[in-house]
């Protein structure tokens, strides 16, 4: 079995890759070369970790490294977030002006984007050189074996297009994108978390700190539980009602029947109720999504099996999905998808919402909303997710999309090595601090500890802070549990919206959800040619699964005292 | 796709969860059996196709409809061993008749997160690749979408392409017709015509228009056939897997090849 490269790198050995850099790469780039390079880093990259000259031999070693691939044209796909349109619209030309490789960077939506990387991979045509497709996918890389693994890449000695300061130990998500063979498959481009957004100047109120406390009993910060978090809701919907002459909420969410409902649910938000095991990043044996493994073959979703689907926890969180829905959420949420409700938070009417993607960080800082004070600073923050009764300590709480680099094995070589060269420039230090302050999507710990950032704090609220803090290794995407990320995700909308509509009760909807999940795991078993293959496991009494520790849980008290902490109480915990 | 494996698959499309294909008592016979079984079942339905006008891909001359595209999909059935009709409608017709009736199925649709939920799919029934074509006596040089931001970008209203790049703040200028757009082009009334690559060059030589290589191809769209909900999931799987293998065993290039159409 080979060992993916973390930890090899070393603080010397990074060192010692920019003297490398130094020595060579001012004599291999043209005096054109360096007048194109020079005129990037002065004008749009910045700020960045490096030094002017440090970045001068990084641009350097890409025109010298592109040369055998001079005057292709590659063609690479992500999904439409800003961090993406500004690799489309300036990395692609500034690539193209210092290596000679011309670059065409397409932006889709993330569901169209996994259709296409599915075509791919079952057509072999190459639709496209590169993918950046989220991590969420790595247990269907590792399984199918059809993507080039980025530990091919690093791992060849001395090799002419691996960037010598990639510095691959900076990567804040690399656990993300490894198999549960210690390899790396894909590398991460950007990086958003999903946590809990709340109005902190409302929170703040002396006025509503009381009316809460004599109410509920307890202080108004930030729900460490969902007990918590349905009080605040209730508090802010049907008790305040009114703030500065507008009706207000105390939750917000979506659950228009498309794609999007199914990520309301697979972005872990089975996890934050607690349905899977102790065990980062995804929980072992049982995941976030219900299903066991056994090493690395999964055995079933369903509680007979051994999964969590339609366990206590699962249903629970459905449950409150919906309820709250019903009880806090302004009418319009059921109507809306995922994109329409993570902006609607700027309209200023939400006290609070639990599943918030910081992707939507930009959108809700615009000067002129209501949610942002004068002097430019946001009325609101961010803080980590409260969780739900069957959460146990060790569990990991929420969810973070990797959009990583992925190569397919059946892209021409060559087209692929210059794929893989633009895909090292998207995330190389040079362009990654400034790619981070225009998206928000950082990736790399040197730019979350940069002064830059701790100067644009201020203006982020609280974004920064989780980032800095280890919480951001406890909000993780989809993990190596699930075999076929595209096949079996669609169960998830396809079955929550019978919730949703009333057609069938929650208990109904989440059996018939993790029996099909059991049958889509055999059907992939006996149909796919792939490692790992799932073998369900035969099925036992419920309670057998019950009664034993860890996940599939036993039902618990699903109404605890609601528990509240502090910002900084929230976020220090992680640390 | 092997034998075994076909039968297999069917077995454990029928009993998921109870066949494991590493158990012996499932003998090549037995197997053999299931799937000549299931394959007689689906030759005894069928299924209606929808379809509608899409020069050069599908055309129409009298009562004979034709084209790059409907050779694909008489493969396609041939090969699934489906007995089918086909007919043409507009297209918002096409769509409205797959997604109300049982047994019908619309092809060559783009798969949208909106339509996601109102169909069976059988993809890709087409990849395009859509280009920014600008006048013969203008060159528009184009490095990336975003220099194409000052111009009017012409496109024709329904189209996929044209929303996409409205959704991006450009500013698009809609025909009725695609077909109208190679006319307003050398017209100058546009700046940049929008359009996939086939149609482009295929409707630019019917209108004698002299046309250049794209300054851009900026977009790629893979196109499905959509089947009503109540279609049998075995008959969408059986021709999904025979598409798959008709690219796999370039029969699909073939086939462009024929009609001098590749994209």
């Amino acid at each position: 079995m080979r060992t993916h490269l973390r930890g090899k790198s070393s603080a010397v050995k990074y060192a010692l890759s920019f003297c490398l850099l130094a020595m060579t790469g001012p004599q291999v780039a043209s005096a054109a070369d360096s007048a194109i390079a020079k005129k990037w880093i002065e004008h749009e990259f910045s700020p960045s970790t490096l030094t002017k000259q440090q970045q001068m031999d990084e641009m350097a070693w890409f025109a010298k490294a592109a040369e055998p691939y001079k005057g292709m044209s590659i063609r690479v796909v992500s999904e439409r977030i800003d961090t993406h349109w500004y690799e489309a619209s300036v990395l692609a030309k500034a690539f193209t002006e210092i290596t000679g490789i011309r670059v065409i960077h397409e932006l889709t939506g993330e569901d169209d984007l996994v259709k296409k990387l599915q075509t791919q991979m079952r057509t072999g045509e190459n639709l496209y050189d590169g993918y950046i497709n989220d991590s969420d996918l790595i247990g269907t890389h590792y399984r199918y074996q059809a993507v080039v693994p980025i530990s091919d890449f690093l791992e060849e000695q001395d090799s002419p297009i691996v960037l010598p300061t990639l510095d691959i130990d900076d990567f804040i998500g690399l656990s993300f994108v490894t198999g549960p063979d210690g390899i790396i498959y894909q590398l991460p481009d950007q990086q958003f978390a999903n946590l809990y957004w709340y109005r902190h100047d409302w929170f703040s109120r002396p006025d509503l700190q009381a009316k809460f406390k004599a109410q509920y009993g307890y202080p108004l910060a930030v729900p460490k539980n969902w007990a918590a978090y349905e009080d605040i809701a209730d508090f802010f919907t049907n008790h305040v009602k009114e703030l500065d002459g507008k009706r207000v909420w105390g939750h917000m969410d979506y659950a228009r029947v498309d794609p999007s409902l199914g990520w309301r649910m697979s972005d872990a938000w089975l996890s934050m109720a607690g349905a899977g095991d102790v065990g980062r990043p995804n929980g072992l044996p049982v995941d976030e999504w219900g299903i066991r493994v056994i090493g690395c073959q999964p055995v079933g979703a369903t509680v007979k099996r051994g999964g969590a689907l339609n366990g206590p926890a699962a249903i629970y969180a459905v449950n409150k999905f919906l309820e709250w829905m019903d009880r806090f959420a302004p009418p319009e949420a059921r109507s809306l998808n995922f994109t329409e409700a993570g902006e609607w938070v700027g309209k200023g009417q939400i006290a609070q919402q639990i599943f918030w993607y910081t992707a939507f960080t930009a959108a809700v800082s615009k000067p002129d909303l209501p949610v942002m004070n004068a002097d430019g600073t946001p009325k609101w923050k961010i803080a980590p997710t409260p969780h739900g009764a069957y959460w146990d300590e060790g569990m990991k709480l929420g969810y973070q999309d990797a959009g990583s680099w992925t190569f397919m094995k059946n892209t021409p070589e060559k087209r692929r090595n210059a794929a893989w060269l633009y895909a090292q420039f998207t995330v190389s230090k040079t362009v990654s601090l400034k790619k981070t302050m225009v998206g928000l999507t950082p990736i790399r710990l040197s730019d979350i500890m940069s002064q830059a950032m701790t100067k644009k704090s201020p203006e982020l609220g609280g974004f920064v802070e989780f980032y800095r803090s280890k919480g951001r290794d406890v909000w993780t995407p989809t993990g190596t549990n699930v075999p076929d990320y595209p096949r079996l995700s669609v169960l998830w909308w396809r079955h929550i919206s019978d919730a949703v509509s009333g057609k069938l009760t929650t208990t109904q909807v989440m059996n018939n959800l993790a029996e099909a999940m059991d049958d889509e795991l055999a059907y992939i078993a006996a149909r796919e040619d792939m490692i790992c293959k799932p073998v369900l496991n035969d099925p036992k009494p419920e309670s057998y699964w019950l009664e034993k520790p860890g996940a599939p849980k036993a039902k618990r008290n699903e109404s605890p005292k609601g528990e509240t902490w502090s910002y900084e109480e929230a976020l220090s915990k992680w640390d | 796709m092997g034998l075994i494996t076909h039968c297999r698959n069917r077995l454990a499309q029928r009993y998921p969860g109870r066949v494991s294909c590493r158990k012996a008592m499932y003998s090549f016979v037995c197997g053999f059996a299931v799937m000549l079984v299931s394959l007689s079942l689906q030759a005894k339905e069928s299924l209606s196709l929808v379809t509608f006008l899409e020069r050069p891909l599908v055309d129409q001359q009298g009562s004979d409809v034709h084209g790059v595209l409907i050779d694909v999909v008489k493969e396609l059935m041939r090969r699934s061993g489906i007995d089918y009709t086909l007919n043409l409608a507009p297209p918002k017709r096409a769509l409205v008749i797959a997604r109300t009736t049982s047994k019908h199925c619309v092809f060559p649709i783009e798969r949208s997160q909106e339509r996601e939920v109102f169909f069976q799919w059988i993809t890709p029934i087409l990849i395009s690749r859509h280009g920014l074509y600008s006048h013969p006596d203008r060159d528009i040089p184009l490095m990336t979408l975003s220099d194409a931001r000052p111009y009017t970008l012409g496109s024709y209203l329904g189209s996929g392409v044209g929303e996409y790049l409205e959704s991006f703040g450009f500013n698009v200028d809609y025909a009725s017709r695609n077909d109208l757009n190679a006319g307003k082009l050398a017209k100058k009334r546009i700046d940049l015509w929008a359009s996939d690559t086939i149609s482009a060059k295929y409707l630019a030589k019917e209108d004698r228009f002299n046309l250049k290589a794209p300054e851009l191809v900026f977009f790629t769209t893979v196109r499905a056939m959509g089947c009503n909900l109540d279609v049998d999931h075995r008959m969408v799987d059986t021709i999904q897997d025979v598409l798959f293998g008709m690219y796999k065993d370039k029969t699909i290039a073939k086939i462009y090849e024929q009609f001098d159409q590749s994209p």
